[in-house]
């Protein structure tokens, strides 16, 4: 998974920034955006192969942003990682696109298995 | 009271089921065909107040939880990856990073039986898992157990019981019931003891046993002991309000909760009481 690019969007800082050091240990790219305006730029700019977001960011709503980046990358995977969310928002973010939808706090083999799976498909 | 409509507020919510990794209630359709006074829409109160907050607090947990294990995991990982292999103090370390793991993965079970928990005053009077709840309130007692060096457990079921698990209910009564029912036989045991509850639908009821396996010394008489607890009175009086009863078993030591699955006329009895 060497030179993978992931983006990191959550607005608890702490927890994304560790986070992507932990990925970068591993030979991740991993970029992070605090909120969905933020991350729609960054994406713009430099796309990455995955999006590993949150649900409840202020601005706009993880599954809005889900139907932004669905309607302007389609190459673009999300992963939604969220503390929050409910069996709804699980069904809607898989409807709308998300190859996965993952519950705080997260063991992160689990989280790296995902992505080698979504990496090699 | 005067109950009054928060609209906003889950439109529908069925508290017979809930996700497997946070413990929030899994939304799904009402069986409103049985009675029309089921509850399909939660009224606010004082208990759904008190529930909306603490599940809030619940969510956040996650978060400070999340980013608890991240830290500890990047510590662990600048270690495996940087670290020198010939560090004295390196076992020491590990375990201890270990244990920060092991407390983070407490707190989320913790957190997920909370937060379903605090869903329970959502609505009043629908079909529920019954089996659900005593596993809930059993994982909330096991310190209280622990405390008393008794052995708190809830027989597992097999997939054909759970349809005999359901029944129509307030949540919330139901998990006072299956609490004070546990600290009630908690207070008359001693170190040693054995705490069983199961479930069995049976006749248009469902019959949940508080069995009781003494300790180093035995219990006179498990009817009369519960009698003297502080928690008995409480129990009997909810009990009354769901229109059930309790009865004991000599020869196994056990309590017999009998709830009845309510037809029509008891359900609209009961919600008119209440409202």
């Amino acid at each position: 998974m060497k030179g993978l690019k992931v983006l990191l969007v959550d607005d608890e800082i702490e927890f994304i920034t560790t986070l992507s050091e932990r990925l970068v240990l591993r030979g991740i790219h991993a970029a992070m955006a605090t909120d969905g305006e933020s991350a729609l730029r960054r994406i713009e700019k430099d796309p990455p192969n995955v999006v590993i977001m949150d649900l409840l960011m202020p601005g706009i709503n993880g599954l809005e942003l889900l139907k932004q980046i669905g309607a302007r990358n389609s190459d673009v995977s999300v992963i939604l990682l969220s503390g929050r969310g409910t069996e709804e928002d699980c069904q809607e973010g898989k409807l709308l696109g998300a190859v996965d939808f993952l519950i705080k706090p997260v063991d992160i083999n689990d989280l790296l298995n995902i992505l080698k799976k979504n990496h090699e498909s | 009271m005067n109950h009054e409509s928060v609209p906003g507020i889950h439109p529908t919510v069925d508290t017979a089921c809930w996700n497997e990794n946070n413990g929030d209630p899994v939304h799904t359709e009402q069986d409103t065909s049985f009675n029309e006074n089921i509850q399909t829409t939660p009224v606010w109160n004082e208990n759904m107040f008190f529930g909306q907050v603490c599940a809030s607090c619940t969510h956040e947990m996650q978060n400070v939880l999340a980013i608890i294990r991240e830290s500890s995991g990047l510590l662990e990982d600048l270690f495996a990856f940087t670290g020198p292999k010939d560090w004295p103090h390196l076992e020491k370390f590990n375990r201890s990073l270990q244990g920060i793991q092991n407390q983070v993965s407490r707190g989320v079970e913790l957190m997920k039986r909370l937060n379903r928990f605090a869903h329970a005053p959502d609505l009043k009077w629908i079909k529920t898992d019954a089996w659900m709840h005593a596993e809930l309130m059993v994982f909330m007692c096991l310190r209280f157990a622990e405390i008393k060096k008794v052995v708190l457990e809830l027989e597992p079921r097999s997939k054909t019981d759970e349809a005999g698990h359901h029944l129509y209910t307030d949540p919330l009564q139901l998990q006072m019931l299956y609490y004070l029912g546990i600290r009630a036989c908690l207070d008359t045991m001693d170190e040693g003891g054995h705490l069983t509850l199961s479930l069995e639908g049976r006749d248009e009821q469902l019959i949940t046993y508080f069995t009781v396996k003494p300790g180093s010394s035995e219990i006179p008489n498990l009817g009369t002991s519960l009698k003297g607890v502080s928690e008995w009175p409480i129990f009997m009086k909810i009990l009354q309000q769901m229109k059930s009863r309790v009865d004991f078993d000599p020869v196994q030591n056990a309590i017999l909760l009998y709830l009845k699955f309510p037809n029509k006329e008891s359900v609209q009895d009961t919600v008119a009481e209440s409202s």
